[in-house]
């Protein structure tokens, strides 16, 4: 039986089944139908005649006609056999031997055979269904989306209902659209859009239980349909698809139905259940999954936000501590230097370059200043790496730009390229609004492009068209313009910056009006320290240089008493202060007795008194001081409050200088020594060496003779030279003064001179003053008279000219005797008085050093030499009244 | 010695110069005199001298610069400086004059110099 069921009528099973029914019921054939309900008939799948055989399977009898059928011969029974009220089929028993009960007992069996059977096949489809129905539900959660799911659905419901063909419609707006399908080819599908208005379709929407057809027309796929199921899938109570199952597959073995029926139905009814579940979740499932999405984007949204907020804290933070260096900094050249630092540091706004200009209010101008910024494309990354380890070192950040900025030399670099460069912001598309609006402005490379040549100026230093240009404002105006870009980088501004920047550029704002103040103040404080400073020490010094001078100062009043006096004096008397103010002046030491005196006369006429070299014994010491009295004037210059007494001790000066004096002496003496050794070296030597010839030739008389002549004219001129050496080299000698006339003295020269003159043809003239009274040495002043006669006679070329002139003039007595010889020069009248000086043949070359001892030593007077236009002229001075020698006080006086 | 040297001796001193010529002319020269610079210039001009002995201080153009002058115009001439001053030896024998001597009145030094310079 089992076999029957699984192959069907061709395993002739039932036959053996019939053939085993009839041995028992000791029938003489058997014949088995089985009532197939769907078309009401029965079949016959086992009989055990060999006639019948050949139509097992294939002969079918309604039901209305199986008593007909059957019926008629050999009293054929049908035996019905029935499981609980449901006919299963009957059995043909030809003519059965075994008794009623035997038979009714085998038939009985038979039946709870089949039924069993029956319920086998059943079970077996229902196990099955529940199976395949399981793993639609498993499929139907795998799926995550329609047409996955879709497509799972077509094609498990062909399996769970062995479904030939499986199509899915879906239920749009307009019409019917095939979603999915399965068993059915591309070729076989005429149209996978359907009119909404389809009567078949329409129909099976309207059965919300489903609908079983049997042999149904399709006209949009080219399917013979036998019998067909469908279900309208409901999601919330709508129709939102069809699922259709067409023609049940074939099987192999034995069933009483091969087209869809009832519980196939119901199946698809279920699958389309489950199917709309799955619909529903899958639709839950898209909701959650957008709201899924939804979520993770809020989350990212915040996320975004959240880092924005910690990039705007980070920024808030730079705000706060590039403030903070900007507030730092007194000097404003600094402070734009921070702000360019801040605003370009990779740690602050990580600007590439940051321009600024300040603003000429009077012009309308920006003029621009400094720009921070590499300058060279090269080494972009290698300057921004350097200034990121620099910034490294440093914690704070705030630190970093104070300490930069001041080792930051912004004179080198950009700056070069727009120093004292001027762009006028009045009409300036961006400037004016920048500067006067206090706005600022982002421009972008399309703003740029359409700004065009009105910007070309501020583009043209840039080199780029994107750029942010924002005011430095102070507390009420613009001072000026920062322009950032990001040259190198191309990054675009981030809109955020542009507020920060607002604040940044507001707080630099402050801050350099602040430093500008503070500039400005310490200036003005500086200047008045300063001013302060000049009074303080114009005080200190004229408080100090009273008495730190090296003068000794006194003031002494009209009474003699001393009003003031410093410490250079304290230390000069050796007395203190105390005992020297107040007191008389001369009181105080024997130095101020004499100048009491003097003082008292500086008094009376109101003119300076100096006293030089003025000797005196201080403390058993000589001591030597230059003392000048001058009047001390009060404030209206009429009165004379006093008499300054200003003491300078040159004691040591004059030391020195009487030292040189005699240093100079000892030189003269040294050189004199030469000069003498010299002129007697000339007669020694000729009187030796004719001393040596007459020895020689002593035998020969005419040369004894000569040489002994020659010897002592020798000897005569050496006892010249030696007598003039002693007078000239005797201390000075003291003089007999006595008061005669001059122009007599110079008769008698000249009278005594005249026969050697007029040897020479020379003719002596004489100039003489009426007045001629003079008080000297007669004798020594005869002496020089005839010295100089002599020299101009010898000076004199033959039928030569001497004049000899007295002159008197207020004080002085002058005596010149000129000569037409050859005027001598400059030189030679300086050198002419040097002792041995000599340009003559004859005489011993003292004579005129002589005469110049005489006159400036001896009378006080004066004496010289020099060339006239036509011939040399030698003249002296000597005082009217002898003078008398003075011990070295000298006394002057000279109007103030 | 085929030859005889001509020597001009020039100094202002008449004795200084009769002595020196005296001595020299006893030693076998053709002896010269000049008291002065000018006459000593005009004799060279007219006279060819193989040494002149030189006085250095004479007034007018004194000894040293009158050799200077000779050195220059007379390349040949030697030229014996005659001084009291003992001190000028180093500056003047380095460069115009051949010889110098110091007055004496052993003119055996002066012989010697001039009997040399006029081996050479």
């Amino acid at each position: 039986m089992m076999n029957f069921l699984q192959k069907g009528y061709s395993s002739n099973a039932m036959n053996d089944v019939a053939q085993i029914l009839c041995e028992q019921a000791q029938a003489a054939e058997c014949d088995i139908y089985m009532y197939e309900p769907y078309a009401d008939r029965y079949r016959l799948v086992g009989s055990t005649r060999s006639d019948l055989k050949q139509f097992v399977g294939t002969l079918k009898i309604n039901s209305s006609d199986k008593n007909e059928v059957i019926g008629s011969e050999e009293n054929p029974l049908p035996v019905e056999i029935k499981y609980e009220d449901k006919v299963l089929g009957f059995v043909v028993l030809a003519n059965p031997q075994n008794r009623r009960e035997r038979i009714e007992s085998i038939m009985e069996g038979f039946r709870v055979l089949l039924a069993l059977l029956a319920s086998y096949v059943q079970l077996q489809d229902e196990a099955k269904r529940h199976q395949s129905m399981r793993e639609l539900t498993e499929s139907f959660y795998r799926a995550t989306n329609m047409s996955q799911l879709e497509e799972e659905t077509v094609a498990l419901t062909s399996k769970i209902l062995d479904a030939q063909t499986v199509l899915l419609i879906k239920k749009e707006d307009s019409s019917y659209v095939m979603t999915a399908h399965a068993g059915v080819t591309a070729e076989q599908i005429i149209s996978k859009s359907i009119p909404l208005n389809h009567p078949l379709l329409s129909k099976m929407e309207k059965k919300p239980r489903g609908a079983l057809f049997l042999k149904p027309k399709l006209d949009f796929v080219t399917i013979t349909a036998k019998s067909l199921v469908s279900s309208p899938v409901e999601v919330d109570g709508k129709v939102l698809r069809l699922l259709i199952a067409v023609n049940k597959k074939a099987v192999e073995g034995y069933r009483t139905h091969y087209h869809f029926d009832k519980s196939d139905l119901s199946t698809l009814r279920e699958i389309a259940k489950r199917f709309s579940i799955a619909c529903s979740r899958l639709k839950y499932q898209s909701m959650i999954e957008s709201e899924n999405k939804q979520l993770k984007e809020y989350t990212e949204r915040y996320e975004e936000m959240i880092r924005n907020q910690q990039l705007h804290l980070r920024k808030m933070n730079l705000v706060h501590s590039i403030g903070n260096a900007l507030r730092s900094s007194y000097d404003p050249s600094n402070v734009y230097k921070i702000l360019l630092l801040g605003l370009t540091s990779g740690k602050g706004f990580a600007f590439n370059r940051a321009l600024l200009f300040q603003r000429n209010k009077q012009d309308e101008a920006l003029i621009g200043k400094m720009w921070l910024g590499p300058s060279d494309e090269d080494n972009v990354m290698k300057i921004w790496k350097e200034a990121e380890e620099r910034a490294l070192r440093y914690g704070d950040f705030s630190q970093y730009l104070r300490e930069e900025a001041i080792v930051l030399d912004l004179e080198k670099g950009l700056t070069q390229k727009i120093k004292d460069f001027v762009i006028g912001y009045r009409g300036h598309p961006i400037f004016e609004r920048v500067v006067l609006h206090r706005k600022i402005l982002h421009i972008t490379p399309p703003v740029a492009r359409s700004l065009g040549n009105g910007i070309s100026d501020i583009v043209s230093i840039l080199g780029v068209e994107e750029f942010v240009v924002v005011p430095i404002v102070g507390r009420w105006d613009t001072i000026g313009v920062v322009v950032l870009d990001n040259k190198f980088t191309g990054e675009p501004v981030n809109e955020m910056d542009l507020e920060i920047l607002k604040i940044i550029a507001d707080s630099a704002g402050l801050a350099l009006e602040n430093a500008m103040n503070y500039d400005e103040l310490r200036k003005k404080t500086l200047g008045l320290q300063q001013q302060r400073d000049i009074i303080d020490h114009l005080r200190k010094v004229s408080e100090s240089i009273l008495q730190s001078l090296d003068t000794a100062i006194i003031v002494v009043n009209k009474e003699g008493k001393v009003l003031e006096c410093n410490k250079k004096l304290e230390q000069l008397l050796m007395v203190p202060r105390e005992r020297i103010v107040d007191f008389p002046l001369r009181d105080i030491g024997e130095l101020f007795e004499e100048m009491d005196e003097i003082a008292m006369k500086v008094f009376d006429t109101g003119k300076t008194i100096s006293l030089s070299s003025y000797r005196t014994i201080l403390g058993h010491r000589e001591r030597f001081f230059d003392i000048k009295f001058s009047p001390l004037w009060g404030a209206s210059k009429r009165q004379m409050s006093g008499v300054i007494v200003a003491i300078d001790d040159v004691t040591e000066q004059y030391k020195l200088e009487q030292e040189r004096k005699d240093r100079e002496k000892l030189a003269a003496l040294g050189e004199m020594s030469a000069r003498v050794a010299h002129e007697l070296r000339n007669p020694i030597m000729v009187i030796g060496g004719f001393l040596k010839r007459l020895k020689k030739n002593i035998n020969d008389p005419q040369s004894r003779e000569r040489y002994m002549e020659i010897v002592t004219r020798e000897v005569e001129n050496l006892e010249n030279i030696v007598s003039e050496i002693l007078e000239f080299s005797k201390e000075k000698r003291g003089i007999e003064l006595n008061t005669f006339d001059i122009n007599d003295l110079v008769d008698e020269v000249v009278t005594l001179m005249e026969e050697k003159a007029t040897q020479q043809g020379i003719t002596v003239e004489k100039i003489l003053d009426p007045i001629s009274e003079v008080t000297a040495d007669r004798a020594r002043i005869k002496r020089v008279l005839i010295n100089l006669v002599q020299n101009a006679i010898e000076a004199t070329p033959k039928h030569g000219k001497i004049r000899v002139k007295t002159l008197r003039e207020s004080e002085r007595f002058r005596v010149s005797v000129w000569n037409s010889g050859e005027p001598i020069s400059e030189d030679v009248a300086r050198k002419v008085f040097v002792p041995f000086f000599t340009t003559k043949t004859y005489g011993t070359g003292l004579g005129l050093a002589i005469c110049k001892k005489i006159i400036e030593e001896e009378h006080k007077g004066r004496m010289w030499a020099e060339p006239k236009v036509n011939g040399t002229e030698f003249s002296f001075e000597i005082p009217l009244k002898g003078e008398e020698e003075d011990n070295g006080k000298e006394a002057q006086h000279s109007g103030d | 010695m085929g030859k005889k040297h001509n020597i001009l001796v020039i100094d202002d001193e008449e004795n200084t110069r009769l002595l020196i010529a005296e001595e020299l002319l006893e030693a076998g020269y053709k002896v010269d005199q000049a008291a002065s610079a000018e006459e000593a210039r005009k004799k060279i001009e007219s006279n060819s001298y193989d040494l002149v002995t030189l006085d250095i201080e004479m007034p007018g153009m004194n000894g040293v610069e009158f050799a200077g002058f000779l050195r220059k115009e007379i390349p040949g001439l030697r030229i014996v400086l005659l001084t009291a001053y003992s001190h000028y030896r180093h500056d003047l024998s380095s460069w115009a004059a051949d010889a110098y001597v110091v007055k004496s009145p052993d003119l055996t030094e002066l012989k010697e110099t001039i009997k040399k310079l006029l081996e050479m």
